[in-house]
């Protein structure tokens, strides 16, 4: 819509001389109401791909062609075959003439590009005609006024057309006009007397009226503007979102691939061994092939708790947790190696010090199968992004939220305890500038883009989305420095007994487990 | 289970030990390969260097030297341009699958894959001459 389309073409072989004739008038028509339904063409394509600015130029550009297009017409058609029918003075004729002039060369020059400057010598041209209309009447007060009225409209147009300081500059410039011609008269020489006294009162209300015509254009303009604003954005938002689920079905598609490989592969081996394996060889395989399956089962959670997501918070199913029982037991489940295990002598050197302190008797009020997705997901990313062998550490308290208030969710009790939990590691961090985004759906880092880490990018969202299910809050502390590491917290509502010292008087449970060599 | 009668060694070459594992016993004790093992592209090329494989089966995402940029460099020496390479990747892009071809590799595998699959297409690539290969990837820069 950025360029007028072509005129139709007439290409017969016969009866050129009649399509030649038909030309003009059906490219006339056909401009015309081109013109008249420019304005109203809906823009939605034009949004996604241009600037505000350039879009305001467009739609400036469409409103002049309009408004040059029936200024036109009407003085072709209509003003000007009265004024000659009536005999009107060679005056007014001329000017009729004169704004025609403008009017068409005011159209060129905005089919050109230039409609700024159009639009200007436009309101300029009608400014002057205005006076020299209001001049040619002079004696008839009433027709001067009307004439100086006038200009009200013109700064509609110049509102529609014109950029804002040059639509205030109008606004003055008629103003100026106004007042001149009603009070003071300088541009009437032929009437030193000017218009009647009781006139030249409404000269202050002439000019408010034309100061609020311009007022009302500019709010137009600016809110017309905002909106545009609103839906490029509004665009821009959701084009980005369909980028990042691209490419989470790429990252998601090569995610599941591995896992699967690994665990068919152990299997068909274990088949295809067949006699030959040995028990301990059985044994390795299908330990292998059960981790590959944990994993592929943690993603699967992830992906499908993402999609469901996308329709309602997560279900949720609360009771009484021990934590510390919990955490040990979600432990378990990662490959000792890579999450450390006590006892664990032969590949010590690679085996991470896993450093678990959390009190024994420490409870929380969570759905356990989601608190343990929160425990695999935090603990996964930890070894994730962290070398193998640095240690690792979860730590869990109780919190007075009443006494720390922005830990205190909103509907809930402000006296209610909380139990923070921290998983920290030793790895490549989060940079502080990403630390937010990271939570949303789909967000990776942009040095996992580029890099070579595996992720979907749902794993921390579904982390978020179940612990503010639960009441809690999670965020990240990290000074995204290699090597210095992030520390992951969350909190969850706690569970106190009736006892308040029973929790206090506890020793801590804390055990330092398969320390690296 | 017949093993080959002579013994090929095989370089493979990703970040994944869960998959490396049962891929290497697979090689060795199926197909009866020795197998080196490798975990970015990096050692990759050190352990190429070091002992010239019979067949290399590379992955592509993966830290340092990535799989383009190792399949780049065996086929730029010309010490190593003939050693025939296996892409074996979850990058499932035609647009990869066509550049994986162009920069020189044999034969390209999406994971999952069975393992029968992987074995053949080793078999194949160890044992598809030298001059048939250059023609091919002839025939596909023509095209």
């Amino acid at each position: 819509m950025n360029q007028p389309r072509s005129a139709p073409r007439w290409t017969g072989q016969g009866g050129q001389r009649a399509a030649g004739l038909l030309k003009l008038p059906l490219w006339l028509i056909w401009n015309v109401a081109d013109a008249f339904a420019g304005p109203f063409r809906s823009g939605a394509a034009s949004v996604a791909d241009l600037p505000i600015d350039q879009l305001d130029r467009q739609r400036r550009r469409l409103n002049l062609r309009l408004i040059l297009t029936f200024v036109l017409l009407t003085l072709l058609l209509v003003a000007l075959p009265i004024s000659v029918a009536r005999m009107q003075s060679l005056t007014i004729i001329a000017l009729f003439l004169g704004l025609i002039l403008f009017a068409a060369l005011g159209l060129w020059a905005n089919h050109a590009g230039h409609t700024t400057a159009a639009a200007s010598v436009f309101t300029l041209a009608v400014f002057a005609g205005t006076v020299a209309l209001a001049v040619s009447r002079s004696g008839d007060s009433t027709g001067v006024l009307v004439s100086y009225a006038n200009l009200g409209v013109f700064l509609l147009i110049a509102g529609l057309t014109l950029p804002a300081p040059l639509l205030w500059a109008s606004a003055l410039t008629a103003n100026v006009l106004t007042l001149g011609g009603l009070l003071f008269f300088p541009f009437a020489p032929h009437q030193p007397a000017g218009i009647a006294p009781e006139y030249r009162g409404l000269a202050t209300e002439i000019v408010t009226f034309q100061l609020l015509i311009a007022l009302l254009a500019q709010v137009y303009i600016s809110s017309s503007r905002a909106s545009l604003r609103a839906s490029a954005q509004a665009y821009q938002q959701e084009r980005a979102l369909a980028a990042l689920k691209d490419q989470f079905l790429i990252d998601a598609n090569h995610e599941l691939r591995t896992p699967v490989m690994a665990l068919s592969s152990n299997v068909q081996l274990l088949a295809k061994l067949g006699e030959r394996a040995t028990s301990e060889d059985r044994a390795r395989l299908l330990e292998r092939a059960s981790q590959a399956a944990t994993r592929l089962q943690r993603l699967l959670h992830n992906v499908l708790d993402a999609g469901a997501l996308e329709s309602g918070a997560p279900r949720i199913e609360p009771a009484t947790v021990a934590l510390s029982a919990l955490v040990h037991e979600t432990l378990e489940t990662f490959d000792p190696v890579e999450a450390g295990e006590p006892g664990l002598t032969q590949q010590a050197a690679q085996a991470r010090s896993v450093t678990v302190s959390v009190p024994a008797d420490l409870q929380v009020y969570a759905d356990p199968a989601r608190l343990r997705q929160i425990l695999v997901n935090l603990v996964a990313n930890a070894i994730k992004y962290s070398e193998p062998g640095t240690p690792l550490a979860i730590r869990a308290s109780l919190l007075d939220t009443s006494a720390q208030g922005n830990l205190t969710r909103r509907g809930a009790p402000a006296e209610r305890l909380a139990v923070q939990v921290s998983v920290q590691d030793q790895g490549l961090g989060v940079p502080p500038a990403e630390a937010q985004q990271l939570f949303q759906r789909f967000v990776r880092l942009r040095r996992d883009i580029a890099g070579p880490v595996r992720g979907t990018g749902v794993g921390l969202y579904v982390t978020r989305s179940l612990v503010e299910a639960m009441g809690g809050r999670i965020w990240v502390e990290s000074a995204g420095v290699p090597g210095k590491g992030s520390t992951f917290h969350f909190t969850l509502p706690a569970v106190v007994d009736a006892d308040p010292f029973a929790i206090r008087d506890n020793s801590q449970d804390a055990a330092t487990s398969a320390m690296s060599a | 289970m017949t093993s080959p009668p002579s013994t090929y060694h095989v370089l493979l070459i990703d970040d994944d030990p869960s998959l490396t594992a049962p891929l290497q016993e697979a090689l060795e004790l199926l197909a009866g390969y020795a197998v080196t093992v490798a975990s970015d592209g990096g050692a990759g090329l050190e352990a190429l260097w070091a002992r010239r494989p019979d067949c290399v089966v590379v992955d592509i995402r993966m830290p340092g030297v990535d799989g383009y940029q190792l399949i780049r460099a065996v086929r730029g020496d010309p010490e190593t341009t003939d050693i025939p390479l296996v892409v074996l990747s979850a990058l499932a892009q035609e647009t990869q699958t066509l550049a994986g071809f162009l920069s020189g590799a044999d034969a390209y595998l999406y994971k999952p894959i069975d393992l029968d699959e992987l074995l053949a297409a080793v078999k194949q690539a160890i044992e598809l001459t030298a001059t048939e290969r250059q023609r091919r990837l002839t025939d596909l820069t023509v095209e």
